[in-house]
C-alpha cells in the first residue's frame, strides 16, 4: 500500500512536471509563410535573360474593398513582386504603373482553392493561375512557370520587357 | 631415487584432489550462475489502460484519447507490445471548427534495462511503430480583406492516413500484488500524413498534432494476467 501511495505521488509530480515541460518546450506554429498565397512575379529584359529593375515599380489592384488599390508603391529595382489575387473572382486585374509614366494592364484568370492548415493559421486561398492577359506598352510577353500558387515560394509568372 | 617417487605420487595424488575438488566444484558454479539468465521465455502477459489522454482532456485540451495496451514478458527481457486507442479532438477558433475521431494502433517492443532482477517492477526503453486511418470535419469561411468577399468552407468526412514511430523510455513499478503502475514518455517522429486537397488534417489521434515531431506522455494502470507462467 506504501509502495502504492508513493507511485501514484511520483507518477503524478512526474506527469505535471514534464506535462508543462512539454507544453513549455512546444513552438507555437510559425503562419508567417501562410500570410496570403500570392503569386510572384518576375520582371525579366528579353534582351539579356537577367532580371530587369525599374526605377519604380507601382502595382493598383482594380476591383478591391476601396476601388483600386495600390498593392506596391514605387518599388526601386524590383525584379520580383508577390501581388495577390481575388479569392471570390477567378478573374483579378492590375495595372503596373512605371517611371516613365508608361501603364501595362494585367488579367490573371485563376482558380480558387481554399485550404485549411491548421487551428493556429486557419483557412487560407490557394490558386491556380489558369491564364494571363496583358497589354503591350511595356511589357513583350508573359510566361506562367509555375501554375499552382500555396505557401511554397516559387516563382509563378514571368514577365518580359 | 625414493624421495623423488615420494615427491612424484604427492604431485600426482595433489593434482588428482585438486581436478576432483575442481570437478565437484565445477556444478555448483554452475548452479550459481543459472538463476541470473533462469527466466524462461514466456513471464506472463500485461494489460494496461492509460489515464493520462483522459486526464489531459479534463484539463482543458481539446485532444482525448485513451488506449489499451497489451505486452508480454519474454526472457523478462523483451516485451513485444500492441497498443490500441482511440482518439478524439473538437475544438473552435476564431470561426473555425475542426472535429475528428478515430482509431490507432501501434506495434513495437520495449526493452527492460534490469532485466537480471526478478521483480516486476523496471525500466525500459522502446520504440514503437504507430498509424491511424481517420476521417474529419473542417467547417468556416474565408475572407477576403483586399478584394473583399467571403467564401464559405465546409469539407465533412475527409479522409485520410498517418504513420509515425516513437521511442518511449518509460517505468512500472507493481503496487499491489499482479496491479503495476507505468509512466513513459515518448518522442514521436511523423513519416506520412496523407494531405487533402482542400485541408491538412490538424489532430492525429495517437500522434497529436499535425507535426514532424511530438512528445507524449502516459501514465498507465496496468494488470497482469493470473495466468500460469
Amino acid at each position: 500500500m506504501k509502495n502504492l501511495l508513493k507511485f501514484l505521488f511520483l507518477g503524478i509530480f512526474l506527469c505535471s512536471v514534464i506535462g508543462l515541460t512539454l507544453t513549455a518546450c512546444e513552438e507555437a506554429d510559425d503562419c508567417s509563410l501562410t500570410g496570403r498565397p500570392s503569386p510572384r512575379f518576375s520582371f525579366v529584359d528579353k534582351g539579356t535573360p537577367k532580371d530587369t529593375a525599374f526605377d519604380t515599380l507601382t502595382v493598383v489592384a482594380l476591383n478591391t474593398i476601396q476601388g483600386d488599390s495600390v498593392i506596391l508603391n514605387k518599388l526601386t529595382g524590383a525584379s520580383y513582386a508577390a501581388l495577390p489575387l481575388s479569392y471570390v473572382n477567378t478573374k483579378t486585374a492590375m495595372i503596373f504603373e512605371y517611371s516613365n509614366g508608361l501603364r501595362d494592364t494585367l488579367w490573371i484568370t485563376h482558380t480558387n482553392i481554399e485550404h485549411f492548415l491548421s487551428m493556429d493559421c486557419g483557412i487560407t486561398m490557394y490558386h491556380q493561375i489558369d491564364k494571363v492577359e496583358h497589354t503591350k506598352i511595356q511589357i513583350d510577353s508573359i510566361v506562367i512557370i509555375n501554375s499552382r500558387v500555396d505557401i511554397n515560394e516559387k516563382e509563378n509568372i514571368r514577365v518580359y520587357y | 631415487m625414493r624421495k623423488r617417487i615420494f615427491a612424484y605420487i604427492i604431485n600426482i595424488a595433489a593434482l588428482l584432489a585438486l581436478s576432483f575438488s575442481a570437478f565437484a566444484q565445477g556444478p555448483k558454479k554452475e548452479e550459481l550462475k543459472v538463476p541470473k539468465e533462469a527466466f524462461p521465455l514466456y513471464n506472463g502477459t500485461f494489460v494496461g489502460v492509460d489515464l493520462y489522454g483522459l486526464g489531459n482532456n479534463m484539463f482543458g485540451s481539446s485532444f482525448m484519447n485513451s488506449e489499451v495496451s497489451v505486452d508480454v514478458n519474454l526472457k523478462n527481457r523483451f516485451f513485444p507490445v500492441l497498443e490500441v486507442g482511440y482518439g478524439k479532438v473538437e475544438d473552435e477558433e476564431d470561426g473555425v471548427s475542426y472535429s475528428s475521431s478515430a482509431p490507432y494502433f501501434r506495434i513495437g517492443m520495449n526493452y527492460n534495462m534490469m532485466f537480471k532482477k526478478k521483480s516486476m517492477s523496471h525500466l525500459y526503453l522502446g520504440a514503437r511503430y504507430g498509424f491511424s486511418t481517420l476521417s474529419y470535419d473542417v467547417k468556416g469561411t474565408v475572407l477576403d480583406d483586399l478584394y473583399s468577399g467571403e467564401v464559405p468552407f465546409e469539407y465533412m468526412g475527409e479522409k485520410t492516413n498517418a504513420h509515425w514511430m516513437e521511442l518511449v523510455f518509460g517505468l512500472r513499478a507493481q503496487v499491489y500484488k499482479n496491479f503495476l503502475m507505468g509512466w513513459s514518455i515518448r518522442y514521436k517522429a511523423r513519416f506520412s500524413v496523407k494531405e487533402n486537397i482542400h485541408s491538412t488534417p490538424w489532430y492525429i489521434p495517437g500522434f497529436g498534432e499535425n507535426k514532424s515531431s511530438n512528445f507524449g506522455v502516459t501514465y498507465s494502470l496496468i494488470y497482469k494476467l493470473p495466468f500460469k507462467k
